[in-house]
């Protein structure tokens, strides 16, 4: 009798302890979505103009292109990899298509083809490149950073110092145009968020990425095709950088390498503060885009509490600790990279 | 028994070299390529060239080296040097000789900054170092009024040592950076909390068990990281005799690049700091040379990331089947 | 080097002799790929254009920030014009970019100088002006006539230099100075209005004499009130951002003008008012006179760039260099004028707009490369 009323005991308590776990990881897991609301309060009461419709139409635009790109490296950094070549490659893609449909330079009015053709060529260059990380086992952040200066490279030698300024007006539409009062671009972005979420939750590629981002050895012990899975992954992040390419010739008007520059970083930044963790196996693309507002929130404030250009790079180096240091799992017996 | 032992034995040691070797390998290839194609390559002003562009970048690396060891990455060093050449330059008109030691203490300060932020708030070292990096760059700007200007004649006698040079082909410059790099190699290979590094990087849940002192090896590897970065930013601006806070921007990724072109891995607990000089040497090898030969200014950036790729693909150590790379 | 690589590749050998019973094969196979692939990149750099041949003809460098940008691109193409001017096989044209980068810039020039010794002359634009000092020593050391313009740190001038022939510059405060005295009288109501200010780079040279220039226009310029200073470091995307985010704070009838400092971000600017509507009432400036730049201006969108004529500035910047070479001129006799001048910028405004096109666009402008007092504008200073 009092043997079992001990173990029952035993049993509450553990039943207590688990529970207590686990809500502090919902807590965890919800902290990046505090923290966004939180800042969206103190920049409406700080800054003028950031509670207006106007600036919610601003933030829409200017967190589409980072929106896209995040969510092509979430699924990079949930099999625990990184990349850099969205810098180069983004730039060469967005210099290529201004030079392929109707451009102040040269004849070639390829219209609405040239888009899918150039997320093509994106595809195939992140296809190399992964390759070369698959199978050649060379570390994704060096291979990554050689390729992109290789088509930073080709993107300056396609429009020799001057940029091809776009004509299209499929291009002006998309750039200023709305539907249903939401701009063009974030309807894209939006499109590619749903397609995202249902690769990551509603397919099985999205759940072998999962696993191998948690533990490799396992994963392949339970019989997922690791390279293979590893190929769809840098052919999505080919994908969403060929979207990103175009998307950035949209909006700025003309070819220029300068759409993939400050692209990469503040991507990564905004799916870590977002909760998915950079060893992989954690986090997913609703931590994503919880991130990428996070990081478009901060950047529009600072230029709306007019914060002096010298110093807007510490003020959102020490936002971005915070909210990092907030959101990540603590613990005595935590291993962080 | 003892046969089989001896030959598997021989056979580590041998990878081991080929990787080393490899390293070498480049190098030589490379300069062999660019000397076939203009002779004036190797000629004592070049060289001199060369070593003394070595030198920040390879107390970059090495710093970086301790990082990368770790497991983790610093992404700070490049603004840490920036920052660290305008404070010299600032200071030199204003405490004398005094101003180095101050500037070194900046960057042990630094990169204290960045291991508490990594090993006390637990924030990843990409994050961490990529926010520090964003905040020093900023701290750059301000010391340095938002003005690139030269250093005045009066504080010129403090830094013309870098001007000087032995046999007309090895400046000074590299001389220090090359203690510098021994006493790296030193603290990482001979000491207890430098083992401690590489242990860490191999396997941290095992160090920890162990007993060790996990989060002072950490601390160490961002502090050895800081230190260098600060001595490249006093490099640089003995260099250019001038404070430019945007000096460094560039060098945060090459300085990275130089240390695993080195040898040194990225997933941790393996690699030797000496070797990031054969790292750092490629690099500016690869930059020189291009100029040297008079490759078109449009291609450069083209034909760099080829010859990174390709000299990555001949330093991977492909030996270990059950590695995970990331 | 022969003995080292010997060295090298024997050590190599025998390491693999005695690891080729296991991973030997593989090792081959690997070395031999990293083989080829380093001498395919050496066909490929040889197959690459404008590769200087050592020695023969004179190397004309022009060492500037970017290939990306279409003004820097114009000094090549006028150091280009200045060697078709001479006899065939005489110079060839090597550029230098150091992609922002001051430390690049340096070694870069230095490697040249290694390369070709005295066989060369250089154009630079210092890619911040502290650079000067380091090429100026290191052209004097080896006896490399050289050009420089727009940014040279104060008291080191070419004077003091047997090498460095001269020094030239549009002058950036008056620049900044004009673009906005253009963009006030511009106004809705001349003299008055409120403006947001989008600078280039932070610590920039360039930007901050520009931004000397806007400070002096605005203290002539009571009646005009500054809203916002932002940096947009010369990239496009970054002014768009800041110019919505603008409009946001304060509302499209909050803002009058905006000053720009260059034409790549004035890109980004119109895109950014174009999308509400806003372009050609909200005028903004630029700098540098790209086709870009010239296009707004023709629409209406720009009230006015400043065309800098790279090609002006580097072909008579390398035909001075190559005077002194060839000993036509000699720096110690001579005049001040000569050694340090202004040149002419272009203000291209709605006004000035037809007879800039009519010389510079639909013709290129025949220079003489002999007439050397032709670019010179006026003293850089006054006496």
């Amino acid at each position: 009798m009092d043997k079992q009323v001990h173990t029952s005991r035993v049993g509450e308590e553990f039943a207590q302890e688990m529970k207590k776990q686990s809500q502090k990881e919902r807590f965890m897991s919800l902290a990046p979505l505090i923290i966004l609301l939180v800042l969206i309060v103190i920049f409406s009461v700080t800054a003028q103009g950031f509670f207006s419709i106007n600036n919610f139409y601003n933030l829409l635009n200017q967190a589409a292109i980072p929106l896209v790109m995040s969510l092509g490296l979430t699924f990079v950094i949930l099999m625990g990899s990184t990349d850099l070549s969205a810098e180069g490659l983004g730039g060469f893609i967005g210099s290529v298509v201004a030079l392929m449909v109707l451009n102040s330079k040269n004849d070639m009015n390829l219209g609405a083809f040239a888009i899918p053709l150039v997320v093509l060529i994106s595809i195939g260059v992140s296809m190399l490149s992964g390759l070369l990380h698959i199978k050649g086992k060379l570390p994704s952040f060096m291979v990554s950073y050689g390729v992109s200066s290789i088509m930073s490279g080709f993107a300056v030698l396609s429009y020799r110092g001057v940029p091809a300024r776009i004509r299209d007006p499929l291009f002006t539409v998309m750039a200023q145009g709305n539907f249903l009062g939401i701009p063009y671009l974030t309807w894209i972005a939006i499109v590619t968020f749903v397609i995202a979420y249902i690769l990551q939750n509603r397919t099985r590629f999205g759940s072998y990425v999962m696993a191998i981002g948690d533990n490799e050895a396992i994963a392949k012990n339970i019989g997922i095709n690791i390279e293979w899975t590893k190929f769809k992954v840098f052919v999505w992040l080919g994908l969403c950088i060929g979207i990103v390419g175009v998307m950035g010739a949209v909006r700025v008007g003309q070819g220029d390498v300068g759409i993939g520059s400050d692209l990469v970083f503040p991507a990564i930044t905004s799916v870590v503060v977002g909760g998915t963790s950079l060893s992989g196996g954690k986090g997913g693309v609703v931590h994503t885009l919880i991130g990428a507002f996070i990081v478009t929130v901060i950047n529009n404030a600072l230029v709306l509490l007019g914060v002096s250009p010298y110093i807007q790079q510490a003020v959102q180096g020490l936002i971005i600790l915070g909210a990092v240091a907030l959101s990540v799992p603590h613990g005595k017996n935590l291993i962080v990279k | 028994m003892q046969k089989e032992n001896s030959m598997w034995s021989k056979l580590a040691f041998n990878r081991e070299t080929m990787i080393k070797l490899f390293s070498l390998v480049s190098v030589i290839v490379i300069s062999c390529v660019f000397c076939v194609m203009s002779p004036a390559f190797l000629s004592r002003r070049n060289l001199l060239n060369i070593l003394k562009d070595l030198s920040p970048v390879l107390m970059l690396a090495c710093g970086e080296a301790f990082v990368l060891m770790l497991g983790s990455i610093d992404l700070s060093t490049g603004c840490i040097a920036s920052c660290a050449a305008v404070m010299l330059t600032v200071l030199l008109g204003k405490i004398g000789p005094a101003a180095y030691l101050v500037v070194l203490g900046y960057g042990v300060f630094a990169g204290l900054f960045n291991g508490v932020a990594h090993t006390y708030l637990q924030i990843p070292s990409f994050i961490a170092t990529l926010s520090t990096q964003a905040i020093w760059q900023s701290c750059a700007y301000l010391l340095s009024g938002g003005q690139p200007l030269a250093m005045l004649p009066d504080i010129w006698p403090y830094v013309n040592w870098g001007k000087a040079s032995f046999f007309e082909c090895v400046p000074l410059l590299f001389v220090v950076a090359f203690l510098v790099l021994l006493a790296y190699t030193v603290i990482s290979k001979y000491t207890g909390i430098g083992k401690t590094v590489f242990a860490v990087g191999s396997n941290e849940r095992a160090t920890w068990l162990m007993g060790q002192n996990v989060r002072l090896a950490k601390m160490l590897a961002f502090l050895m990281s800081g230190l260098g970065a600060a001595i490249a930013g006093i490099f640089f601006a003995v260099k250019l005799k001038s404070r430019i806070p945007t000096v460094g921007v560039q060098y945060n990724m090459l300085g990275i690049a130089a240390a695993v072109l080195g040898g040194v891995q990225m997933t941790g607990g393996r690699g030797s700091v000496f070797m990031t000089l054969l790292g750092a040497l490629l690099i500016t090898i690869i930059q020189n040379g291009m100029n040297v030969i008079g490759v078109d200014g449009l291609w450069q950036q083209i034909i760099f990331g080829a010859l990174m790729l390709a000299a990555i693909f001949m330093n991977s150590d492909k030996d270990h089947k059950g590695l995970v790379v990331k | 080097m022969l003995l080292l690589s010997g060295t090298g590749i024997t050590l190599m050998e025998q390491e693999n002799r005695e690891a080729k019973k296991m991973e030997g094969y593989k090792m081959k196979r690997r070395e031999k790929a990293a083989m080829l692939s380093i001498a395919a990149c050496a066909m490929l750099v040889n197959a690459a254009p404008v590769m200087a041949e050592s020695a023969e003809p004179l190397t004309i460098a022009v060492s500037m920030r970017s290939t990306t940008s279409e003004y820097h691109m114009q000094y090549v193409a006028g150091a280009e014009l200045f060697a078709a001017s001479l006899p065939e096989g005489t110079a060839e044209v090597q550029m230098l970019p150091c992609e922002g980068n001051d430390d690049k810039q340096i070694n870069d020039i230095n490697a040249l100088i290694a390369s070709k010794g005295d066989n060369m002359i250089l154009f630079v634009d210092a890619n911040n002006a502290p650079n000067i000092t380091s090429i100026a020593e290191a052209c004097e050391e080896a006896g490399v006539y050289w050009c420089a313009a727009w940014n040279a740190p104060e008291g080191i001038l070419p004077t003091s230099y047997k090498y460095w022939v001269n020094f030239q510059s549009c002058d950036a405060v008056k620049q900044g100075y004009d673009i906005a005295v253009n963009l006030f009288e511009s106004l809705p109501t001349p003299g008055e209005g409120k403006i947001c200010v989008l600078e280039g780079m932070l610590a920039n040279t360039a930007n901050e004499d520009r931004m000397k220039g806007l400070n002096m226009a605005l203290e002539e310029y009571p009646g005009i009130e500054v809203l916002d200073d932002q940096a947009g470091d010369w990239d496009t995307g970054k002014a768009l951002n800041i110019t919505e985010n603008w409009l946001a704070k304060y509302g499209e009838d909050g803002i009058d003008g905006i000053w720009c400092a260059c034409d790549d971000m004035a890109v980004g600017v119109v895109q950014a008012l174009t999308a509400k509507n806003l372009n050609g009432k909200i005028l903004s400036t630029g700098v540098d006179g790209t086709s870009a730049g010239i296009e707004m201006v023709e629409n209406g969108e720009l009230a006015c760039t400043i065309a800098n004529n790279g090609w002006l500035q580097a072909g008579y910047g390398c035909a001075y260099a190559y005077a002194a070479k060839t000993g036509v001129l000699d720096t110690e006799t001579m005049d001040d004028l000569h050694r340090m001048f202004l040149t002419n910028g272009y203000l291209v405004s709605a006004d000035t707009l037809a007879d800039y096109k009519a010389t510079f666009v639909d013709s290129q402008p025949e220079y003489d490369f002999t007439d050397l007092d032709y670019p010179i504008a006026g003293p850089m200073f006054e006496e």
